[in-house]
């Protein structure tokens, strides 16, 4: 697992991602592990668990600023 | 005592390797290899769950991540995430609500429920289904069914991974003839050498043991009580319940990491923070504190204090804990930091004091709740819990079985 907590772009359909826009490179989701949500405080923070291929992101919503954040990526 | 001849009513569910199959599911890449969930990932980090496949190499709960590399190097080990297992466990317990209203979540990956209508095999089945199509395709659970809650729990154990199995008047004899005493919840070493010291050397003759003999096994009356649990019967809640609550202490424990080692006061702040949290939350109020320390040269200290009053508010339990750890003659190059309060009970009515407010204090300690539980824990803390939120991380306690 490598952190990096960066702002992504996301496209979305259905409320769940298709494709990343990270570092001017698309990613297309091609699975969805998990989709969680917890609070921080008084936000509700939306979770996906993704795979684009062989490489495994985890995205990070923050539903009071509708901002997109790729906190981890995982290649096997 | 017959066994009970009703027909089966209870449903125990368990998430096999809970945090590591959740772990899993998040991550497809990480299915079917040997992954642990631990504490810290570092050598000396306990692990907390080992998947499957990890199991089948011989890892196991509890072990350290160090000896779990001896025996596979490439072993892939993450942090825990609570808010990830909460949320799973939040859509079981939905998916089990909508066949019961009587459903009791036993700890972070276990379900007991109660059902009377029968056809409980069906529903077992359905449920499983439902929880790999509604929470993931990974996720397996193993479901136990019989006539108590504790014969539900033993046979959900019978069959790992994604078992479903079943105890009742029928097969009680040919599933307690396959079992060790060891296999039954709450028989460890130390129970079964007592029960070895009374003739008991099997389940069943566990099963066929007099009730007098099993009280003075056990001392008393945990004797009958195991009698009725191993015969298919609940024990009646009143029976059951000692006292007001039936949590009997509340409290919190953290590990340092080597750099934190000696920063023994504000991780006690944070740990009363956390405890008190919990104990108001619960509507509750101690007389009791308790603390244990641990060094990282193996010497470890623990007292204990019985308190003249009442207490609920987290300044207060410092207050009586920081007593208990300037006796102590361990204070610095700490591993382990425990903390518990005892004697609980209701915090329906107030002690009023001659020199304190006590009104005031207890309206000023829920604003505060109030506002840590809207903007998160530790939004307005003690001054002296000088540490970063990420010091006493979030953890998921290990619930009653």
């Amino acid at each position: 697992m490598r952190n990096i907590s960066e702002h992504v772009n996301v496209v979305l359909r259905d409320n769940t991602p298709l494709s990343i826009t990270w570092k001017n490179r698309d990613y297309k989701v091609t699975k969805i592990g998990l989709q969680h949500n917890y609070y921080e405080g008084k936000t509700l923070i939306h979770i996906f668990s993704v795979l684009s291929g062989d490489l495994f992101l985890r995205l990070k919503f923050d539903s009071k600023n509708l901002t997109w954040n790729l906190m981890e990526i995982y290649q096997a | 005592m017959e066994f009970n001849g009703n027909l089966p009513s209870i449903i125990h569910l368990d998430i096999n390797s809970c945090f590591a199959t959740i772990e899993q599911q998040a991550n497809p890449l990480l299915r079917d290899k040997p992954i642990v969930v631990a504490a810290y990932t570092t050598n000396s980090g306990c692990i907390l769950a080992a998947s499957v496949t990890a199991k089948k190499m011989g890892i196991k709960t509890g072990m350290r991540v160090i000896d779990a590399k001896r025996i596979y190097p490439l072993l892939i080990t993450l942090l825990p995430d609570p808010p990830k297992y909460r949320f799973v466990h939040q859509k079981i317990k939905k998916i089990l609500k909508s066949y019961s209203d009587k459903v009791i979540p036993k700890s972070i990956d276990e379900f007991s429920m109660k059902i009377v209508t029968g056809g409980l095999w069906l529903v077992a089945s359905e449920i499983k289904k439902r929880i790999r199509q509604e929470v993931g395709e990974y996720i397996t659970v193993s479901i136990g069914i019989s006539t108590n809650k504790y014969l539900a729990k033993v046979a959900s154990n019978l069959q790992k991974p994604d078992g479903l199995s079943e105890i009742n008047s029928g097969n009680f004899l040919e599933v307690f003839s396959k079992l060790k005493l060891t296999d039954l919840t709450g028989i460890k070493r130390g129970n079964s050498i007592r029960l070895n010291r009374f003739g008991i050397k099997s389940v069943l003759d566990f099963y066929n043991a007099p009730v007098w003999k099993l009280k003075l096994a056990f001392g008393g009356i945990e004797g009958l009580y195991w009698h009725l649990k191993l015969h298919g019967f609940e024990i009646s809640q009143s029976a059951e319940r000692l006292g007001i609550f039936k949590q009997k202490m509340y409290g919190n424990s953290y590990a340092p990491p080597p750099n934190k080692k000696d920063q023994a006061l504000p991780i006690i702040s944070k740990l009363c923070e956390k405890t008190g949290f919990r104990l108001r939350k619960e509507k509750a109020k101690v007389s009791g504190v308790y603390l244990y320390l641990h060094d990282r040269e193996g010497k470890s200290w623990h007292m204990g204090k019985k308190l003249s009053k009442d207490v609920f508010k987290t300044a207060d339990i410092y207050k009586e804990i920081k007593n208990l750890f300037l006796k102590s003659d361990i204070k610095k190059n700490l591993r382990n930091i425990a903390i518990s309060t005892f004697n609980l009970k209701k915090a329906d009515s107030l002690q009023l004091e001659m020199f304190e407010d006590v009104c005031k204090k207890s309206s000023l300690t829920k604003a505060v709740d109030r506002i840590n539980k809207k903007y998160g824990l530790y939004t307005i803390h003690s001054g002296r819990m000088i540490l970063d939120s990420t010091v006493v991380q979030d953890r998921i306690a290990f619930g009653q079985s």
